[in-house]
């Protein structure tokens, strides 16, 4: 690969002969928030669970070995882990301004955390040693057991800003809708719609209505939500034009694919109908007791009023359960045709759309729908915190140590969610995941 | 008898010189070393490279210290040749590895090392230290990675003298930079912390 690269990012000395770990952690916290208060002692504090180490550092109790990815979590910057990386993996990260750490192990036992900050064609890393400073080295030095004589690269952290922030200044009561024009659309705690930019501007009221769920935007420009009167309604997202399309009662949240608009009824039916309210029409014969998630190819999944998995044709014909399971949550359904959901027993589970290879990944409890983007899940946990874990149930990370009350609505490069404050809060990563 | 300081092998110089064209084509080496980058980028000067003092490089893991206690540093690998540069008095160690076989050499690593300068100079004190006279110690860096540490390993090739490590600055609290250890005492001064580290080794942990 061709590309040079060099970040302003410098590992300090290790204050104590085994706090490589508090060093490398701390310098990054630094990296990406200069006036950061965080220090050595104090990531060892927090990590050892304990109250003298920035009196005593030297002491036995606190001069330990540590884990690089707990202490990266304590000050905010893990991305996610994984063992070897590629010399790409580490040009990829440092393109993104996210210098990624190694574990360096050495033969014989004992092992080193390092930073990368740099990189040169031939495979050139400049690396950044608490103990050794700075020093280029090859790709192949750090994956031979050559680097300062006898060390391999074991593990690759993955750093990130996580950047954890209010939007606007609100209060609100359902997961939000997030269009890809960078507008938040959201129930208020007044029970009216609202909408503000992510960066917290442009906060305003949609026009004059009351509403009881999350809102769905169309990519052109409709807001369509459950009023309080259990209708449908629409309304431009600049509040223009709201209406009361066909004659129908509702329980949930709806779903727009193209012209037609899928719901729950009151009657616990499946429903869609034209977004001009035309052709309204039953989707075969059964009961449902979630939020319809329609997919590109035609396919309706929902929760039946059995709690289980459940998928038809939009048309109304090949209706059939998935495989054999109960379910809390509505589901979610990936482009390559996974469905996940929330396991009645509040774990997360995934099932191809057939009704093979269903599997529970990872070890996670759960108690929300998930939402899938990428090779990532993410998911409120039963402790109210924001998750997310690779779809092969690898990578499991505590986001940013928040607390919400709604599935997350995820895009490739932050989330959005209902916070336990009942206000709207965002979390960017850095990382391209 | 002075101490002795193989010559590196050619190869070993070599494999320095060749890397160094790419090196000075990106930023990397003017930010470590930048009079070297500038010496180094005059035309034909990469090809040229030549160190001013090399030493072998030997490296310890910390299951081989204590066993070093009463046989000596047997078990250290030779891991390759370090090279010291200089250029308008910023020293910079450039490390060549070199297999098990001893034939093949490649570029490693190059840092502006603060301790090469420190190297020198125990070095240039040794060869003066009368004490040390009548024997012929061969002169080579050993390294413990895992603890840190760094120092000027004496070994006389013929047995007849006992080998001498001499730490090299920055060092553990364990141990006294500029002493003369023997290599039981050496390795006992570090038993505790070897101890510690592999009592709690973890393939996700770190120390030093």
């Amino acid at each position: 690969m061709g590309t040079t690269i060099q970040l302003s990012f410098q590992v300090q000395q290790q204050l104590e002969s085994e706090w490589c770990w508090a060093a490398v952690s701390t310098s990054v916290a630094h990296y990406y928030a200069p006036s950061s208060s965080v220090t050595q002692c104090l990531v060892v504090n927090q990590q050892l669970k304990r109250t003298d180490c920035c009196s005593n550092p030297s002491s036995n109790p606190c001069n330990q070995p540590g884990y690089l990815d707990q202490a990266l979590q304590y000050v905010g910057h893990f991305c996610w882990e994984k063992g070897t990386g590629s010399y790409g993996d580490a040009v990829g990260a440092l393109e993104w301004g996210t210098p990624p750490c190694i574990r360096i192990g050495w033969s014989g036992g004992g092992g080193h955390f390092i930073g990368v900050y740099g990189c040169q064609p031939n495979e050139l890393l400049l690396v950044t040693d608490p103990i050794y400073g700075d020093s280029i080295v090859t790709y192949q030095t750090l994956t031979t057991g050559k680097y300062e004589g006898s060390g391999t690269w074991t593990n690759t952290y993955f750093t990130e800003a996580s950047a954890q922030y209010h939007i606007g200044n609100n209060t609100t009561s359902a997961m939000p809708f997030v269009t890809a024009n960078g507008w938040v659309y959201f129930q208020g705690t007044d029970n009216t719609l609202w909408k503000v930019k992510t960066d917290g501007t442009g906060q305003a009221k949609i026009n004059n209505n009351t509403t009881k769920s999350t809102p769905f935007v169309t990519s052109d420009g409709w807001v369509w939500f459950q009023g309080t009167d259990d209708k449908l309604w629409k309304v431009k997202t600049d509040g223009t034009q709201q209406s009361q399309p066909g004659n129908n009662t509702t329980k949930s949240s709806p779903t727009v694919v193209g012209d037609w608009v899928y719901f729950q009824g009151t009657d616990n039916a499946l429903w869609r109908m034209k977004t001009d309210g035309s052709n309204q029409t039953k989707i075969n014969n059964n009961t449902t007791s979630s939020t319809p998630f329609v997919t590109a190819d035609g396919w309706v999944y929902f929760r039946g009023t059995d709690n289980t998995l459940w998928k038809v044709k939009t048309d109304g014909t090949g209706q059939a359960k998935i495989n054999n399971n109960t379910t809390r949550s509505s589901p979610f359904v990936t482009a390559d045709g996974w469905v996940w959901f929330q396991g009645t027993d509040n774990t997360l589970w995934k099932v191809k759309t057939d009704g093979t290879q269903q599997s529970q990944p990872g070890n996670n409890t759960t108690s929300s729908s998930p939402m899938v983007v990428g090779n990532w899940v993410y998911f409120r946990g039963t402790d109210n915190t924001l998750w997310r874990m690779a779809t092969d149930g690898t990578g499991q990370v505590d986001l940013g140590g928040n607390t919400t009350l709604s599935t997350p609505f995820a895009t490739g490069k932050a989330i959005y969610f209902e916070g336990t404050d009942h206000t709207l809060w965002g979390y960017v990563m850095s990382f391209p995941v | 008898m002075p101490l002795v300081i193989p010559p590196a092998p050619a190869q070993s110089i070599d494999a320095l010189r060749a890397v160094m064209p790419s090196m000075v084509r990106g930023p990397l080496l003017a930010h470590v070393a930048p009079r070297l980058s500038a010496a180094a980028s005059q035309p034909d000067a990469a090809a040229s490279v030549s160190p001013a003092q090399s030493y072998k490089l030997y490296t310890l893991g910390l299951s081989d210290l204590a066993a070093a206690a009463t046989n000596g540093f047997r078990a250290a690998t030779l891991s390759g040749w370090r090279h010291i540069l200089v250029s308008n008095q910023e020293v910079v160690s450039a490390d060549v590895s070199v297999d098990a076989t001893g034939a093949n050499h490649q570029f490693a690593a190059l840092r502006a090392d603060p301790s090469a300068a420190a190297v020198q100079a125990e070095i240039a004190a040794l060869a003066q230290d009368p004490a040390l006279a009548n024997a012929s110690y061969e002169v080579s860096l050993l390294q413990i990675p895992a603890l840190g540490v760094r120092a000027i390993w004496l070994h006389d090739a013929s047995g007849h003298a006992a080998d001498i490590v001499v730490p090299v600055a920055p060092v553990r609290s364990e141990l006294v930079a500029g002493r003369h250890y023997s290599a039981a005492a050496f390795t006992a001064a570090l038993a505790d912390a070897a101890a510690k580290i592999l009592a709690d080794d973890h393939p996700q942990k770190g120390s030093g």
